[in-house]
């Protein structure tokens, strides 16, 4: 809500500088976003008395004008008809910016310098079009400023308003608030209506077909009326609020939106069929062409007003073109209404259209103050069009507004607030809100609630005023006083976040991608269609196809990602993130997986003098993953050689927890490398985390360190290249897990010697008992069962 | 003999000042010491001598033998001594080469506001609290108080999944969720990624959020502003002003914006706050009508809820202008903190 602060001081006459009023209104909850000098073009644009004016020596269309501003006399060139020597009109002279943002400078128009510009309202900024050079007033001085001459000088103060105070989307209604918060009395006038003629009653009928969505509607007739263009003075107090002047009727119903904050209409009432309003909802498929010359299809559901035979505007949203007003039109009929807020809602989201009025009928109009718009809309029209009130109004009313009391406890205020305030205080916030309080008492008041102010239902809601009152700065800071308790820690919150922390240890950077996803990046991973990754969660009002739908896997983002960064030549890349990803099942809500998705590329390395460059591959993020479980304590992970649709071939593994296939790690098939513009090789591992840490995070167990001494013995197998050497580990950890107590794998080859088609690996068993020292003998007997073992199980020949 | 002796005496010490090898050392003690040394075969001959001549020249000998050793081993240290320095000396490495690094990672700068957040409000006894991320809209908005068809819907652009499923808007929900299972007192904090269908330099249409709920016997507006100011005291620093601002919320009444100093400009006015106040999270006593969607009695108890941007803190703290950087990942961004 724009608020001009001149006319704001015309209800509540306060002498402090508009800043100040801001500043109490913002610490009142009714936050000043902006305070705008308003007007600064006008203090360039001057009075300018057309001396003389002459033909242009080469085009038809234009005159050449000489213009007197002050002593100077400025040559301007012309294309308007209306102006006559003798005539006073603004100029802009050279450098001045005009409100709509133009810039004059001097210029040859058709080979004749023009000093400046003579402006007519539309360039001005007062209207949208306007026809010719706006004439000012003859007592206007050569030379005067225009911001001086029409008391253009304002400050517009930006009010931002919290959808639960309508009654602030006015002039009047803040005006309420400044008068409460500065103590300045409100000053407002009553209103005289200057009625004559025939009664409304024998002009027209108003029916009203829906008083559930209708409760109350009134109206006005002004007769003999003159359309014109509105005098200055209020087009300036419209365009300081941000609305442009239309004419002197449409000017006088946005006037009262702006002083009362209540929506009214005006129909030519000469275009409504047999004269009469009936108010009732649309029938189906009805159309009806609004003001901006849209046609609408309307439903069952939509509030119209009609007149015999057809809709005439869109109930509290947008009046229709049939009935608009023109400069042909003499009489009037004034629609002063209050509409349901939820039916206006819906219209207006239903139909995207968007409006002064829809969006305070769909906060809560005011359903007593309405009469009082009417009766201000009809004065203002008959003062500025020289039109007749016809006598009385009419007022179809289903209901009355019965003001509702609300009982305020003293303790309850000071409890909820943590002050110490006194029914009497209470009384007086109150009152100073124009809240009549029909009685007070030590432990409670009463307050009646008037109709402008129906956020206030229950006592909550005054408190909040008493502390708005009162100001939140003035209640005391203090610390809650309660029970001690422990304060515990989600586990999985905890296993996540030392998971995050041991991939930062080991390099990776944590990135964060959006929790959307491509649908068509799917199909860039080469999924068949039976996939579970493609039971994806779509979004109906997504931001782009892009972000269509909820991730199931971040390895798309993931690609993106390495690319991105990979084209700003961060080459060499390790990525981790863990985050949700969402998949589409029975039920109402889609199931939330907790993912750890990891990424490689490029080297670890290189270009430093004692660090050599490697690749980052597979077995980084195979490392990775066990740094994990071996650091919290949790199953190790099998990779299980798998393919996987997206992945090279040779290089995919799911891994297991188990039997149960919990991720997968490969590295990314170059096809769909090049599908995300990749030409790097890229490895990624991405883990159901929840189930990873489902068994739980185990503390530290201490266990004895050994007394007695250990014997390593290596051993070196030939086996069948195909066969995994990761079996074999867990075979031979499996073995005598008494005696031999650790195996590492510490070579693998292939190549001559080892025949083609197989490799050789060569462990180091480490050999200890708990309770002595173990021979030579028993060592030697362990390890020719587990050299036999493997000699029958996965056809190994130790190598000799 | 005597002459003799103190003549191979002087020998030695001439030619030891010569000698720099440990082998040519050994050589000379071998010549003067070793089993057909001269000094050696002297002392076997003083046992031909006469017994008055005996003890003297024998004493002189041994004498002069112990200084012989002596002399030969102090030469021996200091050679060695001198090989090894030389020795270390050649091994000198250049102490200003840069350092091996180990691999550096980077925690995400929302992650680490996050993590800081957290634990302000562990330390005041709040716990963490989570829920779904696609949430009904019965508990993103009706049983916040935001029923269907009211304005207070516009103050939030929903993703919307279904009729009744929306990407939450706000961690509230999970509130909701946990005051339906637990009865006061209640101390929780709920981070977590929130949805709005709006995207630009200040608005992210996904981002975090922090909000936090306190609910027990006599809780007021005073305790909110004090478990505010704790917590902005130890996330901005001590020195670092509140202000709150009534507000509207739903779900809070009395609601309260709240503003903090600017951490820039200290509250003279600049680019960042324009006023010297920067907004940065919503907050209030908890509206007595959730109360009734969970079962507590509004006379009884009493609580306050908050909620800030994680985004909006790190921003600040960072002095980043663009909340897009948050997402787009560019480790050239990433790994400033």
């Amino acid at each position: 809500m724009r608020v001009s602060f001149e006319w704001l001081r015309e209800f509540v006459p306060v002498d402090v500088t508009p800043e100040v009023v801001a500043d109490r209104l913002t610490m009142a909850g009714l936050e000043v976003e902006d305070v705008e000098a308003w007007g600064q073009p006008f203090e360039q644009i001057v009075v300018g008395d057309i001396a003389d004016i002459m033909p242009h020596p080469h085009s038809g269309r234009l005159s050449v004008c000489r213009v007197a501003v002050g002593p100077e006399v400025l040559t301007i060139v012309c294309g308007a008809h209306n102006i006559a020597v003798g005539d006073h009109v603004p100029v802009a002279p050279v450098g001045t910016a005009l409100p709509t943002g133009q810039r004059i400078a001097a210029e040859r128009v058709a080979g004749v310098m023009s000093e400046g510009m003579l402006c007519s309202a539309a360039e001005l900024g007062f209207t949208d079009t306007s026809e010719g050079i706006l004439i000012l007033p003859t007592r206007a001085k050569a030379g005067e400023s225009l911001a001086s001459l029409l008391a253009l000088r304002d400050v517009a103060l930006e009010v931002n308003i919290t959808p639960n105070r309508p009654d602030c989307l006015s002039i009047v209604g803040i005006a309420r608030e400044v008068a409460a918060l500065t103590g300045v009395p409100l000053q407002f006038p009553p209103t005289q209506v200057p009625e004559s003629g025939e009664p409304i009653e024998a002009l027209t009928t108003v029916t009203v077909e829906a008083p559930d969505v209708c409760p109350r509607y009134a109206a006005r007739l002004v007769t003999n009326v003159r359309v014109e263009p509105s005098p200055l003075w209020l087009q300036r107090r419209l365009l300081v609020c941000g609305l442009r002047s239309h004419n002197n009727v449409v000017d006088a119903t946005n006037y009262l939106l702006l002083e009362l904050g209540h929506p009214l209409h005006a129909f030519d009432f000469d275009t409504l069929c047999q004269g009469r309003i009936v108010v009732r909802l649309a029938q189906p498929g009805e159309t009806c062409v609004t003001l901006d010359g849209l046609s609408r299809t309307l439903d069952p559901s939509m509030l119209v007003i009609a007149d015999a035979e057809r809709p005439v505007g869109i109930a509290g949203v947008m009046g229709g073109h049939n009935s608009e007003i023109r400069e042909a039109t003499s009489r009037i009929l004034l629609e002063s209404a209050y509409f349901q807020p939820q039916s206006i809602r819906r219209t207006s989201k239903q139909l995207a259209l968007r409006t002064e009025a829809s969006y305070r009928f769909e906060r809560g109009a005011d359903f007593e103050g309405l009469v009082q718009a009417l009766d201000r809309c009809a004065a203002r029209i008959a003062d500025l069009t020289g039109g007749t009130v016809a006598a009385g109004r009419i007022d179809v009313a289903a209901r009355r507004y019965v003001p509702a009391q609300v009982a305020v406890r003293t303790a309850r205020v000071n409890q909820i607030l943590g002050v110490d305030v006194t029914s009497e205080t209470i009384a007086q916030y109150c009152s100073r809100l124009q809240l009549p309080v029909v009685s007070t008492r030590d432990t409670q008041i009463d307050v009646e609630i008037p109709s402008f102010r129906r956020d206030l239902v229950q006592e909550i809601d005054l408190i909040e005023e008493v502390g708005r009152l009162h100001s939140y700065q003035e209640i005391p800071t203090a610390l809650p006083t309660v029970q001690l308790a422990p304060v515990p820690r989600a586990p999985q919150r905890e296993a996540g976040r030392r998971a995050l922390d041991i991939l930062l240890g080991c390099g990776y950077t944590q990135v964060i991608n959006y929790s959307f996803m491509n649908e068509d990046d799917l199909d860039r991973l080469q999924l068949p269609d039976d996939d579970p990754l493609r039971h994806v969660v779509p979004l109906r009002n997504p931001l782009s196809k892009e972000a269509g739908v909820l991730r199931t896997t971040l390895i798309p983002s993931f690609l993106r990602t390495v690319s991105l960064n990979v084209n700003r030549d961060s080459r060499d890349l390790r990525l981790c993130e863990l985050s949700k990803v969402f998949r589409r099942q029975n039920g109402t809500l889609p199931q939330e997986r907790q993912l750890l998705t990891l990424a490689v590329t490029g080297q670890q390395g290189g270009q430093h003098w004692a660090q050599p460059a490697r690749a980052l591959d597979f077995f980084d993020l195979i490392g990775a993953l066990e740094m994990i479980t071996e650091r919290l304590r949790l199953p190790h992970c099998r990779a299980v050689a798998t393919p996987v649709p997206y992945c090279h071939p040779g290089k995919a593994a799911l891994m297991a927890l188990g039997d149960e296939p919990i991720g997968v790690v490969g590295e990314i098939h170059p096809t769909v490398l090049a599908a995300f513009d990749l030409s790097q090789p890229v490895t990624v591992a991405e883990i159901d985390f929840d189930r990873l840490i489902s068994q739980g995070v185990h503390p530290a167990l201490y266990r004895q360190v050994p007394r007695f001494p250990s014997v390593t013995r290596d051993l070196s197998l030939i086996v069948d290249a195909a066969v995994g050497a990761g079996q074999i580990l867990t075979f031979i950890r499996g073995f005598r897990p008494d005696l031999l107590r650790t195996v590492r794998l510490f070579d693998v080859y292939a190549g001559t010697p080892v025949p083609s088609g197989k490799k050789s690996l060569t462990f180091a068993l480490t050999y200890r008992a708990d309770d002595r020292t173990l021979t030579d003998d028993e060592v030697h007997v362990i390890q020719d069962q587990v050299v036999e073992e493997l000699r029958a199980r996965f056809g190994g020949q130790l190598r000799a | 003999m005597k002459a003799q002796l103190e003549t191979w005496q002087h020998e030695v010490e001439a030619a030891l000042q010569s000698l720099d090898e440990a082998k040519d050392i050994d050589q000379l003690r071998v010549k003067y010491l070793g089993k057909k040394g001269v000094i050696t075969q002297a002392l076997r001959e003083i046992g031909k001598l006469s017994p008055a001549e005996r003890p003297v020249l024998g004493k002189m000998a041994n004498a002069v033998k112990d200084t012989i050793e002596g002399l030969i081993a102090a030469r021996l240290a200091a050679v060695q001594s001198q090989h090894l320095a030389q020795d270390l000396r050649q091994r000198a490495i250049d102490v200003t080469l840069p350092g091996r690094l180990p691999p550096r990672g980077y925690k995400h700068p929302l992650t680490q506001v996050l993590e800081d957040v957290e634990e302000i409000f562990h330390g005041l006894g709040f716990s963490v609290a989570e829920g779904p991320e696609v949430e009904l809209d019965y508990y993103n908005f009706e049983a916040l108080n935001i029923p269907r068809d009211h304005p207070a819907r516009d103050m939030q652009d929903t993703f919307y999944v279904s009729d009744e499923v929306v990407l939450r808007t706000h961690t509230s929900p999970v509130q909701i969720r946990v005051m339906e299972k637990q009865r006061p007192p209640i101390r929780i904090i709920c981070p977590g990624k929130v949805y709005r269908c709006d995207a630009d330099v200040r608005h992210s249409p996904m981002f975090h959020q922090i909000e936090g709920l306190m609910v027990d016997r006599h809780i007021s507006l005073g305790d909110l502003k004090g478990v505010l100011e704790a917590f902005i005291q130890q996330f901005f620093g001590p020195s670092v002003k509140m202000r709150l601002r009534p507000s509207y919320f739903p779900f809070t009444e009395p609601s309260a914006e709240v503003d903090i100093q600017c951490i820039k400009c200290h509250g003279h006015g600049c680019q960042l706050c324009g006023s010297g106040w920067l907004e940065i999270l919503g907050s209030g006593m908890v509206n007595p009508a959730l109360y009734s969607f969970v079962g507590y009695d509004p006379e009884e108890f009493t609580g306050f809820a908050f909620g800030m941007g994680a985004e909006r803190l790190a921003m600040l703290k960072y002095g980043i202008d663009d909340i897009r950087l948050f997402y787009e990942n560019d480790l050239r961004f990433l790994n400033q903190f």
